[in-house]
């Protein structure tokens, strides 16, 4: 479609003829216009825009015959024939001087400058003479010329139509007096009539040959068709059919391609009639009316309707009105542009801008541009006080030209072209490019030739995803300038196509044509200029895989041609395909492996295109199938507007019974607007023998069907997907005013089992929408279309003193551009399956969709919808949708959160009736919390605050709060607090609400970030109780907790009798949760918890460091360290390389007493060494936690630096207690693990040596590398056990703090907890369980994670100074307390057991008492260490 | 005939398309599957696997030397390249010198994979904000391709390599420092997950934004010896890639009359200094696109210069300079055009001819503007880079 680009240029006019401008009339052509001014006619070139001649009429000429009022162009552009006030018709001859140029450039040869050329060199301007040659007297004066074929119509105010031939001869005798011709409503059977009063004349006629009928406007304002029997429309038999009901017209256009009529009326609008083909009757198409919704004053303000005018390729019409502006429709009747909108009519500052006063319009070639005059500021006395420079210059009326780009579908509709936003302006592309939209598969792509993008994320096309830049990207046009060197000699551009990649383009201008891929970002043309000169295309261009196929005229032979060129080879001749036609190709298009034409003899033809495959240079070959004949069809050849193959049958297969493959099924074609179908004749199995003999390819084709009318585009596609049959299957046709509708297939139900005859397959659904449709995204559900966006410079211009109108290119509008729209229309056809009580159906696409991004969106809006209109309406709907669109959602799991988010985004005043039917919201809540959609649930809140007491929100929300707790949704957890807290105790008291006044905060309300804001700000709390507004960090908690441990809920009872209950209540909540998680040892949520809750951690930690802090069992708390923090266990050596060929020998000292648990235990070590060890799942995703940078370095060194380094985190701890291990314990003296792994390396060295040095030289070194990687934890894991540990050494979770430290393997922290326990008051029991701990852990470390050893070798002087402490308190002055003793024995003995269960019977025996374990233990080791000193 | 051998495929995709600023992170999906019949028990199994992105600088020999100590490989790399040859050496087989390159990554080691098992690392790296832009231009070009190299035990390495485009803003490096700062100050780290990242992306469309955005007409008035021509007014000096250049022409009060005009944006090439290979060697520019109007009858007018999603912003190394103008030509007719005679005769008609011919002039002018990255999502839609690659090993 058309859209206008830019600002419209101003043409300068001769400034001394102070003449108002008239009128700007194109020859046929449009390559040359006439300015016609009230006394001279200027003659301007299309391209290169410049003014050829003006002749200036005499003084007393005009004087005498009058001043001009109008002109017309002989359709071979030899003379101008121009009426005056006077009743006179002058004629003109335009005399082409052969081969006569003008605007040369010469060039001074003593320059040395490079000569540059103008256009005017490469275009030639033609030297073009104006002389008078006649004028023809009218008697009574001239209302209007009309040109025909060959002669003149011209009508005066008696009348009458006088003929007039372009020699200035009157033809009397064909003169027509409109008074004795007879009218009626059709040409069949109505009644004849015939006008009664004599004073009515023709005021407007316009011709149109294909039609054969004049459209005429009589002076009453009534209008009427003059048609005659005779093709040049010689008054035999000449009769007027009335265009019913039109009573106001002031002008008329005809439209021949869709046999339309279109008439402007007084009152500003427009009404479009269709012809009818057979009783020739005006059948009213539509009407061209502003609605009242987008335009509050309609078009009442605009004026009556002054001129109208179709684009040359009869797809859009142009309409001014007489208080200015314009506005831009669709063939049927869709608005594409008006001026009249608020943004066109004043500036950004709001201030009026002047009104764009239009006087006549003609557009350019191909509808490029649009010449325009304005109307003279004739009203002096109310701009008398500004008058300016710009103001004097414009008292003649001002000549512009408005620039446009269009859509290429209006020239050609081929296949591809439908799949992408692909506009074509005067010497640019634009091509939606963002979402690529290409998901080809891999046969689709033309022997991988076409780099194409494999993944299109579905979220970008998108137009509400959240990510605002991906869409950001989608909405950018590329624009791809046609270069000058085919343009300049080529322009203008007729037909662009774009291949289904959207990658690979081609253009046609008025000789041969040009391609371009977009990936080499260069443009192909001929290589030989003449065979571009000797073709031109007619018929369009198409591109089927790597190969363009275009319908052309060849010039040197004179004969019409399809030729196929190859894309990657050079373009030239030699390599194309050259088929000969009978007749000038019309239209084509192509469909998988189809080529279909539609020439100017009516017929269709059908090939089959076919790759060569021997030859070095790709070869097609076209194969003629065979031919249609639609003249019986087609009122004329003009009027086909395009023609497709398509894969639809009007009654489908389940998917499931039809192979993916698909074939031809039909054949689609618009004719003027009507939609026919012509279904493939499947031959049932007799005929199919008969069929045999036939040519064996050729395709049987049922008799048409039509499908719709009003038709302006359509889009099927070739592609399939087994997911989306309905979509995929679907037709959609574009119906201009009346929006789209979409043939959508309605598969027979699973229980079905004979198709009944009498049910339809198919259903035609129309739906409105807000867009322009330009293609039809089948798969995403979206229909993309583009609009004109404006952007106003004035607000440049301000700032600048005196505001500078000059720099402004035009006062009159501002600056466009396009912008692309998108429409998700699934929803409507949802609901209108639902509205038809096909549910079934709209339950299976819906289904097939959900994997849509947008889908939950569209569930929502169609809940939306069926809302606003239901709840609004005035009258009780006796069948109403809503129930039924309710039932419908409910079907998705999303039900919830669509009720909720609709509801959110309604009215408060329409909540009940949405509630009526789906359920009072707290049911709708507790299903939430049940089904665990905490969010959703927190949605329900916000609707149950609203509807429900204060009680019974806070009730809810506590619920909440406890679910979310349960669930760690933190964030949540701090929602609902805050929310809690802004209830308040003030509203206590039932206060009954939904508000009178609606709340203005639901609107805005995103669901995702302002989640409790109308609880925070609805100004009912009484006291603001969230002053740690979040970021609580740790030093204001720290600080905070200080002060405020003192009014502990505990204690604040008689502080502050604000202290209420819930608070009191809130925080027994929050404390009994801590206590769980503390319990559970899951530090990593407690500090979560901790942080997002603003829970004063540490001052409940003092409080619970005897209580819930006591660690009972400290190799679980490890492991749960562990996986809470995703801690990577400490490794011993190199387990991956041992595993080969070490293992035996390496782990040999370890297995005397623990050999299976440890085979247990590697296990557990393969989240390091992952890869090679119990891979069972298949599809296994593996993120190395943190892949840090890694050098590759020399070989040599690495194998000792990594080892090295890689002791640093660990090792280093290692060596040291090994020295002083063996003279300060020498009863813990067992230490292999040290002296192993240092024998070891030593072993690895070695033997890399041998075995895996000489094979790849990488592998050691890379995997020392991934070791090390994998060993240590995430960075942000460390940060929060460090961040705990501070928090648990203040709080005196000594226990607590002593795991931590020995996770983090840090020694320091080890012996500050130490140091803390021995210089500090602990409580005993806290001292023996970590005396005890340590010792489980030791054991544990020996047993199963022998990773751990050298860390808890490094410890033992800290154990053994905690032994001390717990010694030297326990047994001189008190003993321990006896519970806590007693239930630290059996915890004991517990573990212990377990262990057994896990071992064999070697630790079984032990069962003793810990004092005992201890010693046995003691001696097992010292057995170990005997042998590994042996060894 | 050779027996088909099991082997694993490799699979490299880029998350988010193939275009990042200097400064971003760039994730790639690197994805093993074991072609393999899934009768075969057999473990396929790569030694190791590792990835490194490298921008790879080509120089046009006839237009630049090098200077002899700089922009030579990394020290380390020498010392690879002389071990042996199994080595993983990214830039292998590549056009041009490594100008630059990130540390390799280890994504895994001895990977071992069933038949038909399948396993998925992710690649991340970032790009450092002084690295040079993808570019290519006459005398220089550079080049990024993320290359991931996997062995067989036995094997030679084998290279996969993911081509990506960066693009460079300048100016962000100060703004995304005090970003860092902020980072600092929130000390619970149970916190730093919840706050909302404030990317370098978000940040960089923020200067993006502030920078293209500023709107300051400037008019030009256009003129020879003989008088006026023209005024040009651009509305804005700095641009994205991808915006139009709008610019208004106005020659409503011209004495001297203009044929035609042109605007072409251009990039101008110019290798440093020290790098030339002749003393006196000139910039070079080239053409991304003209406007161009025949103007003798035109009042006002305007140019659209779409400017391409895919040209290099403006940026200098150490080698080269690319700046961006727009480069304008004025056809002038030296003669003014014959004016319309009103005859001072009332009976008489007048005519008025256009010349058959006119002497031109043509004058040159050069405005130099600023072209600055945009959304790198957005280039990346615009752009027909495949976004992954995939390989047998």
């Amino acid at each position: 479609m058309y859209f206008p680009v830019g600002w419209p240029k101003i043409l300068q006019l001769p400034t001394e003829c102070n003449e108002n401008l008239l009128e700007v009339v194109a020859n046929r052509d449009r390559t040359l216009f006439a300015v016609i001014t009230t006394q001279s006619i200027h003659i301007w070139q299309c391209k290169p825009c410049v003014l050829i001649t003006s002749y200036r009429r005499s003084a007393d000429s005009c004087i005498v015959l009058g001043f001009n009022v109008s002109g017309a162009w002989r359709p071979d552009t030899s003379a101008i024939a121009i009426s005056t006030t006077g009743g006179h018709l002058l004629l003109f001859r335009v005399h082409h001087a052969d081969g006569e140029r003008m605007y040369a450039s010469m060039t001074n040869s003593s320059h040395h400058y490079k000569r540059d050329t103008t256009e005017a060199d490469t275009i030639p301007v033609p030297l073009l003479r104006l002389a008078y040659s006649s004028s023809i007297g009218i008697p009574n004066g001239i209302t209007c010329v009309c040109c025909l074929k060959d002669d003149m119509l011209v009508a005066s105010p008696s009348g009458m139509l006088h003929r007039v031939t372009w020699n200035g001869n009157r033809k009397e005798q064909l003169d027509i007096s409109i008074r004795s011709v007879p009218f009626s409503l059709d040409l069949e059977h109505s009644r004849e009539s015939q006008l009664d009063d004599p004073h009515i004349h023709c005021k407007h006629l316009r011709y149109s040959q294909t039609l054969g009928l004049c459209a005429t406007v009589l002076s009453d304002g009534r209008a009427a068709v003059l048609t005659t029997e005779s093709p040049r429309f010689l008054p035999k038999n000449v009769r007027a059919v009335w265009a019913p009901d039109v009573k106001h017209a002031t002008c008329v256009a005809v439209n021949s391609n869709f046999r339309l009529v279109a008439f402007g009326l007084a009152n500003g609008q427009g009404i479009v009639f269709t012809v009818d083909e057979i009783t020739g009757a005006l059948l009213l198409s539509h009407q061209l009316t502003l609605s009242t919704s987008d335009y509050p004053e309609g078009c009442r303000r605009a004026g009556p309707v002054t001129e109208l005018k179709w684009t040359p390729d009869s797809s859009a019409l142009v309409l001014s009105w007489g208080n200015g502006g314009f506005s831009l429709w669709s063939v049927f009747g869709a608005l594409l542009l008006c001026t009249l909108g608020s943004d066109f009519k004043t500036s950004f500052f709001g201030k009026e801008t002047d009104t764009l006063h239009v006087r006549s319009m003609e557009w350019g070639p191909e509808g490029y541009s649009l010449w325009l005059t304005t109307k003279a500021k004739s009203n002096p006395s109310n701009d008398q006080r500004e008058v300016d420079e710009s103001q004097s210059i414009d008292a003649t009326g001002q000549l512009l030209q408005l620039p446009f780009v269009k859509s290429a579908l209006t020239t050609n509709p081929v296949l591809t072209n439908h799949e992408h936003l692909f506009l074509q302006g005067e010497d640019r592309l634009y091509l939606n490019s963002g979402d690529a939209l290409v998901k080809c598969s891999p046969e689709d792509e033309a022997d991988g030739k076409s780099p194409v993008r494999q993944h299109v994320a579905p979220s970008s096309l998108c137009s509400f995803g959240d990510n605002n830049s991906t869409l950001m990207g989608s909405k950018h046009w590329s624009v791809i300038q046609i270069p000058q060197s085919y343009l300049a000699s080529n322009w203008p551009l007729k037909f662009a196509v774009v291949d289904k990649s959207g990658h690979c383009l081609a253009v046609a201008g008025r000789f041969g044509f040009a391609h371009c891929a977009l990936f080499t970002k260069r443009w192909k043309l001929f290589g030989n200029i003449t065979q571009e000169k000797d073709m031109s295309v007619t018929g369009g261009l198409a591109w089927w895989r790597d190969f363009i196929v275009c319908a052309c005229y060849n010039h040197y032979e004179h004969r019409d041609e399809i030729r196929v060129y190859p894309r990657i080879s050079n373009l030239d001749n030699a390599f194309a395909f050259i088929l000969k036609v009978p007749y000038p190709v019309l239209l084509l298009n192509v469909f998988k492996d189809y080529l279909i034409t539609y020439c100017s003899d009516c017929h269709i033809s059908i090939f089959r295109i076919e790759r060569g495959q021997s030859a070095a240079t790709p070869v097609v070959s076209l194969t003629w199938i065979q031919g249609l004949s639609m003249v019986n069809f087609v009122p004329s050849p003009t009027c086909m507007v395009s023609v497709m193959l398509t894969s639809l049958r009007s009654e489908t297969a389940k998917p499931s019974e039809t192979n993916n493959k698909k074939d031809v099924e039909s054949l689609i074609i618009n004719t003027a607007g009507r939609v026919l179908m012509l279904q493939r004749e499947r031959s049932t199995s007799e005929n199919g023998q008969l069929d045999r003999r036939k040519k064996e390819n050729e395709i049987n084709f049922c008799s048409p069907v039509v499908l719709a009318s009003a038709v302006e585009s359509m889009w099927a596609t070739a592609k399939s997907s087994k997911d989306k049959p309905h979509l995929m299957e679907a037709l959609w046709l574009g119906c201009g005013a009346s929006g789209m509708k979409v043939w959508l297939p309605l598969f027979p139900q699973e229980g079905e089992q004979q198709h009944h005859s009498f049910l339809s397959k198919r259903i035609m659904l129309p739906f409105r929408l807000r867009i322009y449709p330009l293609a039809v995204l089948f798969e995403d559900a979206v229909v993309l279309g583009s609009a004109t966006d404006i952007i106003h410079f004035d607000a440049i211009m301000t700032p600048t003193p005196g505001y500078d109108t000059s720099r402004n290119p035009c006062q009159f509008l501002p600056f466009t551009t396009l912008e692309r729209t998108t429409q998700v229309y699934l929803h409507h056809i949802l609901r209108q399956l639902l509205r038809r009580n096909l549910g079934i159906h709209a339950l299976q696409i819906a289904r097939s969709c959900t994997s849509l991004p947008y889908f939950p969106h569209v569930l929502e809006l169609m809940l939306h919808e069926v809302l606003e209109e239901e709840a609004t309406a005035s009258e009780p709907i006796p069948d109403a949708l809503l129930p039924r669109v309710i039932a419908f959602i409910q079907e998705f799991p999303e039900y919830h959160e669509t009720v909720v988010h609709c509801a959110r985004k309604t009215e408060i005043a329409l909540w009940g009736y949405l509630f009526d039917s789906v359920g009072s919201p707290q049911q709708l809540f507790e299903q939430c919390l049940s089904s665990g959609c905490l969010h959703t649930a927190a949605s329900y809140l916000i609707i149950i605050q609203n509807l429900e007491p204060v009680r019974v929100s806070r009730q809810h929300a506590t619920l909440l709060l406890d679910a979310a707790l349960e669930k760690c949704e933190w964030q949540l957890c701090r929602d609902i607090l805050r929310f809690l807290r802004s209830i308040g105790p003030g509203d206590v008291e039932p206060s009954r609400t939904p508000p009178p006044v609606p709340n203005p905060n639901y609107y805005p309300l995103s669901p995702k970030e302002a989640r409790f804001q109308v609880g925070a700000s609805g100004g009912q709390r009484s006291r603001s109780m969230s002053q740690t507004s979040g970021k609580g960090g740790e030093k204001s908690d720290h600080a905070s907790l200080k002060r405020s441990s003192s009014s502990k809920p505990t204690t604040s009872a008689g502080a502050s009798e604000e202290q209420t209950a819930d608070e009191y209540y809130m925080d027994i909540i929050l404390n009994r949760h801590a206590r769980k998680l503390f319990a559970n040892n899951r530090i990593r949520d407690l500090g979560m918890f901790a942080a997002h809750v603003d829970f004063k951690l540490v001052d409940w930690l003092i409080k619970e460091s005897v209580r819930a802090g006591k660690v009972e069992d400290f190799v679980t708390a490890i492991k749960k360290l562990h996986a809470d923090f995703s801690w990577p266990y400490p490794e011993l050596g190199d387990v991956p390389l041992a595993k080969t060929s070490l293992k035996s020998m390496n782990f040999g000292v370890l297995s005397i007493n623990t050999s299976e648990p440890y085979e247990n235990g590697v296990p557990s070590s393969d989240k390091d060494s992952g890869q090679d060890t119990a891979d069972t799942s298949l599809h296994v995703d593996t993120y190395p936690t943190r892949p840090t940078n890694l050098r590759i370095e020399r070989p040599q060194s690495l194998l000792s630096v990594p080892s090295s380094e890689d002791m640093k985190s660990q090792d280093v701890a290692l060596k040291h207690p090994s020295t002083k291990g063996s003279d300060d314990t020498p009863s813990f003296g067992t230490m292999e693990p040290s002296e192993s792994s240092s024998t070891f390396d030593g072993d690895v060295e070695t033997l890399l040596e041998d075995s895996f040095w000489n094979n790849s030289i990488g592998i050691a070194e890379l995997e020392q590398f991934y070791l090390e990687v994998s060993r240590s934890g995430p960075p942000q894991s460390e940060k929060e056990l460090r961040y705990m540990l501070q928090v648990m050494m203040e709080a005196g979770c000594l226990e607590w703090a002593l795991i931590i430290s020995i996770v983090l393997r840090d020694l320091g922290s080890i012996s500050r907890v130490v140091n803390t326990v021995s210089f500090t008051k602990v409580p005993l029991e806290i001292m023996g369980r970590m005396r005890e701990g340590l010792s489980f852990l030791e054991l544990w470390a020996d047993s199963e994670c022998p990773g751990y050893k050298p860390l808890m070798l490094a410890a033992k002087p800290q154990t053994r100074v905690l032994t001390e402490v717990v010694e030297t308190t326990t047994s001189p002055p008190s003993p321990r307390p006896h519970s806590s003793a007693s239930s630290d024995h059996s915890v004991g003995h517990l573990e212990i057991k377990r262990y057994n269960s896990l071992n064999n019977s070697q630790i079984g025996e032990l069962i003793n008492g810990e004092d005992e374990v201890f010693g046995k233990e003691e001696e097992a080791e010292e057995v170990q260490e005997g042998q590994c000193r042996v060894s | 005939m050779q027996l088909q051998r099991d082997y694993v495929s490799i699979e490299a995709e880029l998350n988010r398309g193939s275009v990042y600023l200097a400064g971003e992170t760039v994730e790639c999906t690197v994805k093993f599957k074991c072609q393999a019949p899934s009768t075969s028990r057999q473990v396929q199994s790569l030694a190791w696997v590792s990835a490194q992105i490298h921008c790879q600088c080509h120089i046009s020999e006839s237009k630049v030397q090098l200077p002899v100590s700089g922009h030579r490989l990394s020290t380390e790399y020498e010392n690879i390249r002389d071990l042996n040859n199994t080595d993983f050496i990214p830039s292998r087989g590549e056009k041009g010198e490594c100008v630059f390159s990130t540390q390799p990554k280890i994504l895994c080691c001895d990977l071992r994979l069933l038949p038909g098992q399948c396993k998925t690392f992710m690649y991340k790296e970032t790009i450092p904000k002084e690295a040079p832009p993808s570019y290519r231009g006459q005398a220089v070009k550079y080049s990024y391709k993320i290359t991931i190299g996997a062995q067989r035990i036995g094997c030679p390495i084998k290279l996969l390599r993911v081509p990506l485009r960066v693009l460079v803003l300048y100016g962000l490096g100060d703004v995304s420092m005090s970003h860092e700062d902020d980072e600092l100050e929130s000390s619970n780290p149970f916190l730093a997950q919840s706050k909302p990242q404030n990317s370098l992306l978000d940040l960089a469309m923020q200067v993006l934004m502030t920078v293209t955005s500023k709107k300051s007409p400037n008019t030009y008035n256009i003129t020879n010896t003989e008088g006026v021509v023209a005024r040009f007014c651009l509305f804005k000096p700095a641009f994205k890639l991808g915006e139009d250049i709008i610019g208004t022409i106005d020659f409503s009060q011209s004495t001297v009359p203009c044929l035609q005009y042109s605007v072409v944006l251009q990039s101008e090439e110019q290798v440093s200094e020290e790098c030339r290979r002749r003393p006196d060697q000139t910039p070079a520019f080239s053409s991304h696109g003209k406007h161009q109007e025949f103007c003798l009858h035109m009042k006002k007018s305007h140019m659209i210069l779409p400017i391409p999603l895919h040209v290099t912003p403006s940026f200098i190394t150490d080698i080269v300079c690319l700046k961006w103008r727009l480069h304008f030509q004025f056809m002038t007719s030296k003669e003014p055009i014959h004016d319309h005679v009103i005859p001072a005769d009332q009976s008489e008609s007048a005519v008025w001819q256009g010349p058959e011919s006119l002497p031109v002039d043509t004058l040159v002018w050069n405005l130099p503007i600023k072209i600055l990255p945009t959304n790198p999502l957005q280039a990346a839609c615009a752009s027909i880079m495949r976004t992954n690659s995939a390989m047998k090993c």
